[in-house]
């Protein structure tokens, strides 16, 4: 009995003890890489450039003032390639599972090669967190050198500064490579991303002087939204269509609607929450699609003596806000249809959804039912308080 | 008579004399049987400066007294020895045993006398603390039950502590503890049961068990169990745990021990039987399964939330106690992926530096603690100091301001310490503190994999033990519905009324089903 | 030896566990595309009659096992080659299982590990369980149910927070009408994983309660049907279509898609492990129906086997197949055909067929059917 638990227990060592630490990497010696940019090469494909944060400058308590960064970038055929390469330079195993910013230039997107998305979704580490961004009229490259006071590191300040713009204003579509993907995939999407640009001079953000200074020299700041048609890059969007594609996505989670109430006088609206439906179908020929929104706001700022004490008040204020989203929202899907011919809005998702059969036939030929779609936005709009405030105090005013 | 105790080898019996019940008198004994006991005797104890003989007369006829000096009560023994050979001279020599009956109800009054009959039993009464007697021309031997009952005053118990509750605790004296059982359960069902384990020893060991409610099978096999032991001293209740549990090359206890009358008796109650072994403060409670350990009495003289989220924080804690350092090496040597960005920065920048790869950096900081902790149990209670302030010294500050250890692991090795103190009883928190290397080990090997398929081996482990034939995981596994009233919550008292159904004891129902109070309707109703 | 008692709750923890197994690893009812669900649903009744089929079948000779079944209908010198059959097909399938999750752990965790040791490991855990016996793997199993359960009803909440959950992904219903549905029905749904509960026929005789063991396996067909339905749901609504078929093993890359206020993320690799809770445990049923088989064979018991044969279990894991295409496509387009038909629903048919005739034979000619039971009494020392 003792001779077979020996063995047993023999067995189960040698099991465990003989195998190794095949996976093992020792925090010390990894380095995390936050951020990738892609840009068109020369010699090869692509140019990718990766930055690998130093953790000990990024932390308040153990910084002391070195660079909190290493920015490099090799030239190859192949993302994965350059990506497992990139140690002719850096010192540390370098890990891609915390990145947080992926930006593409502009040539790049151009010219459609976006083919690196499958190692993208293919690899383990890498995962769906990151945001997805185009440098506008920049190298891709510049945008990761670019320092900032408060991350530091390029890519950690997007990250964080593209969420609270989620959450403030709306303006970024908050593409992650899953929806990317998807769009890309489906017959009846077109893909989105956000754009990002340098105000300033890309050449002074290199250095960390440009995070001591009250307006730095150079700063990333979020410019549109790049529109492509599969995997080419087609146009920009200006933020505030960016932010009305959101809204007809439901994607808005909360922003600030600034409305006239006469003229040059206007009044704002914060939306703090928001529901869109879109509806469609195949008639005839022709696509029908019917954009519902419902829409709750707060009266936030009155440049007009409005008493807003009054139902009648309220009433008023609530058709000029539905007025101004019901314009606001044709006219970007307008422009996008007679300018691009793109259906970004995923109409043809819908309508694929809600009457299969009719789209089954038109499936490969959307693009141009798109076009020719007739478009019905239906809003609600409710204005509910108006902050602390009753009366405005411009309704007395002594003159 | 008193019923001679029962020997485990029997002996010829060496007869001093004959055993005459009663009236016959023998007149003029061969004084030489007297003489080749003192003899006997002489050479059993002879090296031993407490071993006492005197010799006198007692009421006129020769008698010897025998003793151990150190084990009889110096007070009692004094005011009786006078009287008895201050009897008057011209007392009647008793011829009958009666007659020395009565003479000694006399002197010794309600002490409990006993009558002996071969070698054997006499140095045993000796050993247990008798005077013996022998007196010329009497065929029975005599002893007089006189302990020195020097014990320890009943004290609050020092591993068991309990907030709300009863604070006394079992002692080193068993006929303290059966008596402090006795007076919360007061009902005749109660049975103390007696055996002799130790060859050399002869420790009594006493089985405690409410009749007619424990399983008929688990006492059987206990007593089995116990009459089976042959080894030649037991010195504590631990001894006796570990000749007779299931099994002995596991981790986890398998008999619950506890310090506590109280929860003693609600065990019984339970229909656990209860082993109270002389010396030993600890009763050892049997069958015992995994859950128990986590119960404790005062559970339920808490309020209700309050106890179940104790039971809670119990659990929690085993598990922190138990995977933490490991789950530390693991993510951090293998999958870092998995931690939040800033938290990996965060750790990456304290670590920055560390010389030692993380299961050394663990595996120090463990063992260290491990010393640490025996060194505060074992050392004199005056430098006690000492080891807190030299431990936190150097756990807490050089280590850490050396670059050797990071801060963070500090931190880890804290709340394991702590959570492994929650564990109510002591002995179960080994399982935790010894399990938690293994998981060391193979977290360095194959990282949270290894972690899990450890855990899982300790599942499988945990589900094929038994305790006396009680499965060790139920009512988890298997899964026993009704008895999950006391698991992982608790259910209100009145909820309480049947007997937990794992341990298949005879009566199943405790009390009427309904004893809730309920107030008086609401005004308006 | 004692006979090994499991009880219904047991019963059904290992359906549980068994059901869910490797189906949750790599989906189940993708060809259906996003009526997928629909088609589980449809499998769970075909699930139910099989499971009902099987204890019909045992409930012939009560007290027998699937092998003693065989030697009853087919002589023991056939019933031994058969059950050659049967051990090889277990085994086999057990392999496939553990191969599973060596993939599963090589492209989601450890990718340096070589797959061999991961198969070791799991198999020597495998083994170890079973050595302790049927009894240790049901309250293991039993163990590890509520943390199926939790996991799922977790990761459900967890998406819903992050909001990453679109209900219109089930849309369109039946756009394609119910083509699909039967395709993936027939034969992938009906043998896999509903099928494979012909290794229960070993099983059942351990039930305490035969009786009500049919009503605990239709409750644990049930249930595990509905978390199978629930996830498929939640990986349709998660992902979309294009993104499950995309995905090797689509509920890892559903739990990826899990980010709550950057704290509650990156919980792949605790699905990784819940998912092994279920391979560990049909991987062992697997193991220990052929360890039965081998008990019978060789009369002796089957715990001296455990060990060795998980150790072969590992190993051809790792023969099985040269990579993961090799291996998919042959659970795809070999297995249900060559094997799973043959051992899951041919045999017994057949075997149900001679039963039936030789039990109606047996009440008329009384010696017969004694002649019967009382050679199976005496062939088996294991029982």
């Amino acid at each position: 009995m003792y001779n077979r638990k020996c063995g047993l227990a023999a067995a189960f060592l040698s099991v465990f003890l003989l195998t190794g630490c095949w996976d093992q990497r020792e925090l010390s010696t990894i380095s995390v890489v936050t951020g990738m940019a892609v840009d068109k090469g020369e010699k090869g494909k692509y140019i990718l450039t990766i930055e690998a944060v130093n953790a000990q400058e990024l932390n308040n308590r153990t910084a002391s003032g070195f660079a909190p960064s290493t920015v490099y970038g090799l030239e190859g055929d192949s993302l994965e390639g350059l990506a497992q390469k990139m140690n002719v330079a850096f010192s540390r195993n370098l890990i891609y599972s915390h990145m947080k910013t992926l930006i593409i230039s502009e040539k790049v997107a151009k010219k459609g090669m976006l083919d690196f998305l499958d190692f993208l979704e293919r690899d383990r580490e890498i995962r769906d967190d990151f945001n997805i961004l185009i440098a506008r009229g920049v190298k891709a490259s510049d945008i990761l050198r670019v320092t900032y006071q408060f991350q530091k590191s390029s890519p950690l300040k997007l990250h964080a500064q593209l969420d609270s713009m989620v959450k403030n204003w709306g303006g970024d579509p908050d593409v992650r490579l899953n929806d990317m993907i998807e769009a890309l995939t489906s017959t009846g999407r077109e893909p989105v991303m956000a754009a990002v640009t340098i105000k300033g001079n890309p050449k002074k953000g290199k250095s960390i002087e440009n995070m001591q200074k009250v307006t730095p020299d150079a700063i990333v700041t979020l410019d549109s939204m790049a529109i492509f048609k599969a995997q080419k890059l087609k146009g920009f969007l200006n933020l505030n269509d960016t932010r009305n594609y959101i809204w007809i996505e439901d994607k808005l989670r909360r922003t600030s609607l600034t409305v006239p109430c006469k003229k040059n006088h206007y009044f704002d609206a914060r939306v703090y929450d928001n529901g869109t439906k879109v509806e469609g179908y195949l008639d005839n020929g022709k696509a029908r699609i019917t954009v519902r929104v419902r829409t709750e706001a707060y009266l936030n700022g009155t440049q007009c003596a409005a008493d807003l004490v009054k139902v009648e008040v309220y009433k008023k204020y609530e058709d000029l806000l539905e007025k101004t989203i019901k314009k606001n929202l044709l006219n970007t899907i307008t422009k996008v249809q007679k300018q691009y011919g793109l259906d970004i809005f995923g109409f043809g998702e819908k309508v694929r959804q809600q009457d299969y059969q009719d789209y089954k036939k038109v499936e490969n030929n959307w693009e141009y039912y798109f076009k020719n779609a007739e478009i019905n936005v239906n809003v609600t709009a409710r204005l509910r308080r108006s902050g602390i405030r009753t009366k405005s105090y411009l309704t007395n005013i002594k003159k | 008579m008193a019923p001679i105790r029962r020997l485990r080898k029997t002996r010829a019996l060496k007869k001093i004399g004959e055993i005459k019940e009663g009236k016959e008198i023998v007149k003029q004994e061969p004084s030489n049987s007297l003489l080749s006991l003192k003899k006997t005797l002489s050479g059993a104890f002879g090296k031993s400066s407490d071993f006492r003989v005197i010799e006198g007369f007692i009421n006129g006829r020769a008698g010897i007294l025998f003793y151990l000096e150190s084990m009889i009560n110096p007070k009692q023994m004094i005011k009786t020895t006078s009287k008895l050979f201050a009897s008057k001279k011209d007392a009647q020599p008793f011829n009958t045993l009666d007659e020395f009956r009565s003479f000694s109800r006399e002197i010794f009054g309600g002490v409990r006398c006993k009558s002996l009959k071969d070698d054997e039993s006499v140095s045993q009464a000796i050993l247990n603390g008798s005077l013996v007697i022998v007196i010329e021309g009497l065929t029975e031997i005599v002893s007089f039950h006189m302990l020195n009952t020097e014990k320890r005053a009943l004290a609050e118990p020092s591993t068991q502590t309990v907030i709300r509750g009863p604070k006394d605790s079992f002692i080193e004296a068993v006929s303290t503890n059966i008596s402090l059982i006795r007076r919360r359960i007061k009902n005749p069902k109660l049975t103390f049961e007696k055996f002799t384990i130790g060859k050399d020893t002869q420790t009594s060991v006493f089985i405690g068990y409410m009749d007619g409610i424990v399983n008929e099978k688990v006492l059987k096999e206990l007593k089995d169990r116990l009459n089976g032991i042959e080894v030649s001293a037991i010195f504590d209740s631990g001894n006796i745990e570990e000749l007779i549990t299931d099994k002995t090359f596991t981790f986890f206890p398998l008999a619950l021990n506890t310090e506590r009358p109280d929860s003693a008796a609600a065990n019984i109650m339970d229909g656990k039987v209860a082993i109270l072994v002389d010396g030993s403060p600890f009763a050892l409670m049997v069958p015992a399964v995994f859950v128990n350990f986590f119960e404790i009495s005062e559970d339920f003289y808490q309020p209700l939330y309050l106890g179940s989220f104790l039971r809670f924080i119990r659990y929690l804690s085993f598990m922190i106690a138990l995977i933490t350092p490991s789950v530390y090496v693991g993510v951090l040597t293998y999958h870092q992926e998995l931690l939040p960005t800033s938290f990996l920065l965060s750790i990456i920048a304290q670590r920055e530096g560390v010389p030692f790869p993380a299961v050394v950096e663990v595996l120090l900081m463990e063992i260290t603690f491990e010393i640490l902790r025996e060194a505060g149990i074992r050392m004199p209670k005056a430098v006690g100091q000492m080891v807190s302030i030299v431990g936190a010294l150097v756990i807490g500050q050089a280590a850490a301001e050396a670059g050797i250890i990071s801060n963070i692991m500090i931190i880890i090795m804290a709340i394991t310490a702590i959570a492994n103190f929650v564990a109510p009883v002591y002995s179960f928190s080994s399982a935790s503190r010894l399990i938690r290397f293994l998981l060391i080990i193979s977290a360095a090997i194959l990282g949270l994999y290894g972690v899990f398929l450890m855990l899982i081996l300790m599942v499988a482990h945990l589900c094929s033990l038994r305790s006396f034939g009680i499965p060790y995981l139920s009512p988890l596994a298997p899964f026993i519905l009704e008895d999950q009233k006391d698991v992982f919550i608790r259910f209100p008292y009145w909820a309480m009324n049947n007997r937990p159904k794992y341990l298949e004891s005879e009566k199943a129902i405790k009390a009427n089903p309904v004893a809730s109070p309920s107030p008086p309707p609401m005004k308006g109703e | 030896m004692l006979k090994e008692n499991i009880s219904l709750t047991q019963l059904e923890a290992l359906l549980l566990n068994f059901l869910l197994g490797s189906a949750i690893v790599i989906g189940i009812g993708t060809d259906a595309k996003n009526d997928a669900w629909i088609a589980i649903l449809i499998a769970t009744l075909i699930g139910g009659g099989t499971i009902l089929f099987y204890w019909f079948l045992m409930n012939r000779l009560p007290g027998k096992t699937l092998y003693e079944l065989l030697e009853f209908c087919f002589g023991r010198k056939f019933a031994i080659l058969l059950s050659h059959g049967y051990i090889v097909y277990f085994l086999y399938n057990s392999g496939r299982v553990i191969r599973d999750f060596g993939e599963l752990m090589a492209s989601a965790l450890m990718p340096n590990t070589p797959i061999e040791i991961i198969s070791l490991t799991i198999c020597f855990v495998i083994g170890y369980i079973l050595y302790l016996g049927l009894e240790v793997l049901a309250r293991t199993s039993e163990i590890f149910t509520p943390y199926l359960f939790g996991f799922i009803f977790l990761l459900t909440i967890f998406l819903l927070v992050s909001g990453q959950i679109e209900m219109t992904r089930l849309l369109p219903v039946l756009g394609e009408g119910f083509k699909p549905i039967l395709k993936s029905l027939f034969p992938g749904l009906l043998t896999f994983p509903f099928g494979e509960l012909i290794v229960f026929t070993v099983i059942f005789l351990n039930v305490t309660d035969t009786k009500k063991g049919q009503k605990a396996s239709l409750i644990g067909v049930g249930v595990a049907s509905f978390l199978l339905i629930f996830s498929s749901i939640l990986m349709i609504v998660t992902l979309g279509v294009d993104g499950i078929l995309r995905s090797n093993f689509p509920l890892l890359s559903t739990a990826r898609e899990v980010a709550i206020g950057n704290f509650i993320e990156r919980i792949d690799a605790i699905v990784v492990f819940i998912m092994m809770l279920g391979i560990l445990v049909k991987g062992s049923v697997f193991l220990y129906g052929a360890l039965k088989g081998l008990e019978y064979i060789y009369k002796k018991p089957f715990r001296y086997f455990s060990i060795p044969f998980a150790m072969l279990v590992a190993f051809y894991s790792v023969l099985i197949s040269v990579n993961f295409a090799d291996h998919l496509q042959e659970g795809l387009k070999l297995v249900p055909y060559f094997l799973h038909l043959p051992f899951q629903f041919g045999i017994p048919a057949v075997m149900l067929v001679i039963l039936l005739w030789k039990q109606r034979k047996g009440k008329k000619n009384k010696t017969g059917w004694n002649y019967g039971s009382n050679q199976k009494a005496k062939k088996n020392p294991g029982t």
